[in-house]
Order: structure tokens, then sequence, then C-alpha cells
């Protein structure tokens, strides 16, 4: 009785094991890498491989709350993640806009990223590729419609009622769908994922840290909602 | 006779060639004068002629200190740890060749124009550093990137996420540099000066940045 006791214990300790070995190889297994089509010409699939590369070393030792929620940590493991759980191809289109960088096609394909020539050709910041790139990345997720913009407000206005005069933003942006109103959006993440960056990344240059900051600010502005603007603010800001 | 025909033919036809490669290669000589990009061209920094390498900068410090500067650039890193190690307490003669470099890029190098404002930026000290600042704050805002004498597209739109920064990006990194800079040196003359030129110019952002700056002191 001992002996089936303990065999038994021993057999459902190991189908146990199995299991849990099983159920990690199939989430992991889910994971993919992107592929870039024919098309993407080899100086372009160089310099993003080289960009995702360097947000791929990034390295903390804290994030805000708002980062935890969308990203994890400050760390390039998280956002190697990122990217790659939402991004299974690369391919090249001008997405319609002469200064476009890159851009995502939900009814085309939900996880294909489209890069232009302007990934190389104009002379963006580091990170303002890669704010781009993680910006477009958000809006592969079908689960989440897409994370569609909103439009932004006309006027433009701020928490107060009063005319919007940030340098960030106003009338230019009233109407267009170009603003959002959750923190977790396109914009929202991207904000969240530079001033984090910005603020904690311990192996970064301080241009990078510079930059980082800047672009934050810049996509901060698109952020409409007073209650979102707050709850970053209360993360980011203080 | 026929075969007598075709070796002359064919010594004539290498001779030829072997002449044209000869003057094509002397054609190459560089001119001495600085070469404009064409708009919508693959942007490099501009080349600078082989006669006026680096053999015409000072001294090897100087000479090494824009060496790394147009390696990181051509890399396109920003995060190459040597900006953090390798231009701290610049020599005037150096920030001279860095503001020589500045001059050479065109105006829609906007991260290579930039990098070097952060880097002279990081060590502001003489009149000189602070000239050099306005006159960037000053330049004629960038219309687009591809051709900043040219508007191309509307700022507004999704898809020009970033845009409106970059164009600005030397004038916001000015901006940036006297920040930091009045954070040791509150209500410095030199750097007060260089605010007021960027309020009264028509780089929208860094007009707005440097007028929060003067407005709101940041001790």
């Amino acid at each position: 009785m001992i002996c089936l006791f303990l065999g038994g214990n021993f057999i459902m300790k190991n189908g146990l094991i199995s299991l849990v070995a099983f159920l990690a190889l199939l989430t992991t297994s889910t994971g993919f890498a992107y592929t870039f089509d024919s098309d993407v010409p080899a100086n372009i699939q160089d310099q993003i491989k080289q960009d995702l590369s360097f947000i791929g070393t990034i390295q903390s030792t804290t994030q805000s709350n708002l980062h935890k929620t969308i990203f994890g940590a400050v760390s390039g493991d998280a956002y190697s993640k990122f990217f790659d759980s939402r991004v299974t191809g690369i391919g090249l289109n001008d997405c319609g806009n002469g200064n476009a960088v890159a851009c995502v096609i939900p009814f085309e394909d939900p996880s294909k990223m489209w890069l232009t020539n302007n990934y190389i050709k104009f002379s963006h910041p580091q990170v303002a590729r890669m704010m781009v790139v993680f910006h477009e990345s958000r809006h592969t997720e079908s689960d989440h419609g897409n994370w569609p913009h909103a439009n932004c407000p006309d006027p433009f206005l701020d928490a107060n009622g009063s005319p919007m005069k940030s340098i960030w933003t106003g009338a230019p942006l009233a109407s267009e769908p170009a603003c959002d109103e959750t923190p977790l959006g396109s914009y929202g993440s991207s904000t969240i994922m530079l001033k984090n960056i910005s603020k904690f990344c311990t192996n970064c240059t301080d241009k990078v840290k510079m930059d980082a900051g800047i672009y934050a600010d810049d996509q901060m502005g698109r952020i409409t909602d007073a209650g979102a603007i707050q709850q970053m603010r209360d993360d980011l800001y203080k | 006779m026929k075969n007598l025909s075709l070796a002359v033919l064919m010594i004539a036809l290498s001779g030829a060639f072997l002449w044209g490669l000869w003057t094509r290669k002397s054609s190459r000589i560089p001119s001495s004068a600085p070469i404009k990009p064409t708009p919508n061209a693959i942007l490099q920094p501009r080349q600078i002629p082989a006669a006026q390498k680096l053999t015409q900068l000072a001294t090897p410090p100087v000479r090494q200190k824009v060496e790394i500067l147009r390696q990181i650039l051509k890399s396109k890193n920003d995060n190459d740890p040597r900006l953090d190690t390798e231009f701290n307490h610049l020599s005037s003669e150096s920030k001279q060749a860095l503001e020589r470099e500045y001059s050479k890029f065109p105006p829609e190098a906007k991260n290579e124009r930039g990098t070097v404002v952060f880097l002279i930026g990081k060590n502001l000290a003489t009149q000189e550093d602070f000239d050099f600042l306005t006159s960037v704050v000053k330049e004629n805002p960038c219309l687009s990137l591809a051709d900043c004498s040219h508007k191309d597209g509307d700022l507004s739109s999704h898809d020009n996420n970033g845009v409106a920064v970059t164009l600005e990006y030397s004038q916001i990194v000015a901006i940036k540099a006297l920040e930091k800079y009045m954070t040791t040196h509150p209500n410095d003359s030199k750097a007060l000066d260089v605010l007021h030129a960027a309020e009264h110019s028509n780089n929208h952002i860094a007009s707005h940045m440097a007028h929060a700056l003067v407005s709101n002191p940041v001790l």
C-alpha cells in the first residue's frame, strides 16, 4: 500500500511537472519573431534591427505604475517581448503620407508593420524612430480594437477650459484623429515608454535620455482627456 | 590577315578602355567647394573633400574628437557611450571644430546637427559658445524633413508623429542645454540673451520653450 501510494505520488508529481512544462512550451511557442518582406531594402532592415537591438539592451532599476501595466519593467527584455509578440512581419509601404516613417494597416494585416523609405531617409534621432515603431505596434492589438485614436477637440482646450497654449499641440490638431483619451493607447503608451526611459534608464546616454524626454513631452500633448492627463502627470511628471 | 586585324582591334579597344578608366579616376579629385545634397536624396553627412579632411584640423586631440563624432553619426547609434565620455571639458579649439562640422551638414541633417548642439551645450563656458547657440536658435524654420526650404505635408496628421519636433531638433536641444546650464547658473546673462533670441525666432516650439523658461526659471 505504501509503495503504491509512493508510486502514485511519484507518477502524479512527474505528471504535474510534465504538464507544467508542456504548458510553458505552448505559451512560449506562441511568441513569434518578425520576418521581412523581400522588398524591404537591406539598409532599412539593418537600421530597424540595429534600433530594436538598442532598445533590447535597455536596463533600469524601476518603472512607473503605468509602465508596469503596459510593458512591465523598463528593460530591453520587456520591450523586445512587447514588440515581438505583436509584430509578425515588416514590409515596405509609403503609408499614404510623405512624412510617415511607419504604419500599421489593420484591415490588411493587423500584425504587420509597414516601414517607409523615410525610416532611413530622414534624419530623426534614434529615439524618435523607436517612438514611432512602438506607437504603431500598439495599433496591432486587435483585441483592443487596434487602439483607435480620438479626434482632437476643436478648439483644443487645456484642463482648465482655456485655449491650449502648449507648444506641443494647438489649432492644427483640432478635429484631427490624432489624439488619445486614454493613457493606454498608442500616444499614451509611447509617452509612458519614453518618459520612463528618460527618467530611469541606467545604461542610456544623456542624449538618448534627453531625446526620450523631448519626444515623450510631444506625445503627452496628444492626450486630451482630463482624467487621463492627470493620471499620466501623476505617474510620470512627479 | 584577319587575325592581325582582330588583334589590332582588341589592342585598340583595350587601350580605349584603360584610357577611360584613367581619366574617370582623375576626374574624381574632389573640389574644395562644399557639396549641397539634392532634396529627397538619401541624406548622409555632407562629404568633406579629401583635401580638407582631418589634416586641416590643428591638433591630434581635436582631430580625434571630430573623428569620433563622425564615427558615431555614421553609425546612427545615439547610445554610443562615447557621447558621454569623449566630449567633456572640450577645449575652445575642439568646440570650434565641432561647430565647423555643424556648418557642413545640410539643414535637413537634423540628428547630426542636433548632436553637435548637444555636445557644445554640455560645454558652455565662453561667449563664443553662447553665440553659437544664438545662431542655432535664430536659424530659419525648416519646413520639411526632405527639404527645409519647402513645406511637404500636413504636420497635424497622425502619420507626422514627432515630425514637428524633429524639424526644430537643433533649436530644442539648444534650449534644453540652456535649461540645464541655468540650474547652476541662474539668471546668467549670456544664457538669457540666447533665450530671448529664441523667444523672438520663428521656430515655434523652441520659441515657446524659451518663453516658458524665461517666465518660470528653473530655480
